[in-house]
């Protein structure tokens, strides 16, 4: 929690970034899209349990 | 001060975000994401203090205690329809947006509804 999330998701998108342009010049296209889809996936799973936590905070917050 | 603390915290994911423009553009959405969200809980616990401090307001209220418990839903709904309709905004989608603001609006109204039958029976009681 705090900073370091976005830290976290910041550092994905370099390593996603790179591992694309490495793997596209050396002809891989597949694997670099399915890089970018784990990357994706990865920086879901820590994005989900925070909206979700939002949303069950404003839900007890405002009594809805 | 809080406030500047934020701002400051939200230009700095914002700076952030826009490196991955040019290269990897999800990703400059996924941050946004990340710094709305962190804002939000950092913002939560003034929050509670501000809603408790409301509480003391409801033994004012002689007749309608409901009400105030309607004013918080409706910031409630309206703060959720804020939030992810402006997420859909950063992304792009204005329409989605859009579709979501009007279904604020509809919860909001039927969140007030009650109010506005009591004002009418309060009206026809004068006629």
């Amino acid at each position: 929690m705090g900073v370091g999330l976005i830290f976290k998701i910041a550092a994905v998108g370099l390593l996603v970034t790179i591992l694309n342009q490495v793997l596209k010049h050396s002809g891989r296209e597949e694997q670099a899209f399915l890089v970018s889809l784990a990357g994706l996936i990865l920086v879901l799973t820590w994005l989900v349990p925070y909206i979700y936590e939002l949303f069950t905070t404003i839900q007890a917050l405002f009594s809805l | 001060m809080e406030i500047i603390k934020l701002s400051l915290f939200g230009i700095m994911g914002v700076l952030l975000a826009i490196q991955f423009k040019g290269i990897k553009s999800e990703f400059n959405f996924y941050i946004g994401i990340g710094v709305a969200l962190l804002i939000f809980f950092y913002a939560v616990n003034s929050l509670t203090a501000l809603i408790s401090e409301l509480g003391v307001l409801q033994k004012y209220l002689k007749g309608g205690e409901s009400y105030l418990g309607t004013l918080l839903k409706i910031v409630g709904i309206t703060y959720i329809c804020e939030f992810s309709s402006g997420i859909c905004k950063d992304a792009g989608f204005s329409s989605v947006a859009g579709q979501i603001e009007v279904l604020g609006k509809l919860a909001v109204m039927f969140a007030g509804l009650p109010i506005l039958l009591a004002v009418l029976e309060q009206i026809q009681g004068f006629m």
